[in-house]
């Protein structure tokens, strides 16, 4: 189950605060969430998706140089 | 100590010993007229999220489906001052919360996410969501560069939202059969997504209907889950 599977995938993760944060019965009671905190959430996973984007482009611009030649 | 609210079902009568919540406090069992949640103590209120109390809130969401009934989840960060104020709400909710137990019954959530759309036609021609990723020093100052990075992040935004278009209407006719409810393509976060319900009886043969339909040229997409149906609680 999710619990078990969540490790430090980027997507996962986005995917988990999207899910946890954004979605959910809401009942009544005291549910006050930091604009910035997620923020820095946000921004934490936005590098690391960032990194991997970049990644995957040098890859491809390297394959793509390897057909090439 | 305040009460933190994890979720709520028919049967969740006792939660398992060792189940740790938010801050590794132990999950309990919290009965409300015939309804039962589960439930742990809370010292900082509100709750500042943090990725692994995020974590934390849905391994015992995730363990309360495990124990056979579909649970409803809550959403983070919700306290009250304590139990009984916790169960008073629950119980004044008891109607509705028993009607969306009912829809969801025997179901779980499955998340189609996609990271990368479809490189973006424009002005003719095909434009790489990563053009000039690795020449920025190239540019001829920061403002320009900024921008640019700008109108790639745009394009790759865009992308992301025509491709989960794309992919809900291949599964939704792909696994019609086995979907039992589909929400719309939402973005947050990065990337670009939408939840399908399903049965938990034919958990494999819906992933494998919905992996089946996703297109894979050019596009990159995840299929998560399965998840207690955190976008199909609805207002509660």
């Amino acid at each position: 189950m999710s619990g078990e599977s969540i490790d430090n995938d980027p997507v996962e993760l986005s995917d988990l605060i999207n899910r946890v944060l954004d979605k959910g019965a809401v009942i009544a009671g005291s549910i006050t969430i930091s604009v910035a905190d997620i923020d820095l959430i946000q921004l934490d996973l936005t590098i690391v998706l960032t990194a991997i984007e970049t990644a995957r482009a040098s890859e491809r611009r390297r394959r793509a140089l390897e057909a090439a030649e | 100590m305040a009460t933190y609210l994890y979720c709520i079902g028919n049967d969740l009568n006792t939660a398992p010993p060792t189940l740790p919540g938010i801050d590794g406090v132990p999950v309990r069992a919290l009965h409300a007229t015939g309804l039962a949640a589960w439930v742990s103590h809370v010292a900082e209120v509100p709750v500042t999220p943090t990725l692994e109390r995020m974590k934390a809130h849905d391994a015992v969401c995730a363990a309360a489906l495990e124990q056979g009934e579909t649970p409803l989840p809550v959403r983070f960060g919700q306290t009250f001052p304590d139990d009984a104020a916790a169960a008073d709400a629950i119980a004044s909710r008891r109607p509705t919360i028993r009607e969306r137990l009912g829809r969801l019954a025997g179901c779980v959530e499955l998340r189609i996410v996609v990271t990368r759309g479809r490189e973006v036609r424009e002005r003719g021609g095909v434009v790489s969501q990563d053009e000039g990723a690795g020449d920025l020093e190239a540019r001829p100052g920061r403002g320009t560069a900024f921008l640019r990075r700008l109108a790639r992040q745009g394009r790759a935004d865009l992308a992301r939202e025509v491709g989960c278009e794309e992919i809900r209407h291949a599964v939704r006719h792909g696994a019609a059969a086995y979907i039992v409810e589909q929400q719309r393509c939402e973005a947050a976060r990065g990337v670009a997504y939408f939840p399908v319900l399903v049965r938990r009886s034919q958990l494999g043969a819906s992933r494998a209907a919905i992996a089946a339909s996703l297109p894979s040229e050019g596009i990159e997409a995840a299929l998560l889950g399965p998840f207690p149906p955190y976008s199909f609680t609805g207002d509660v």
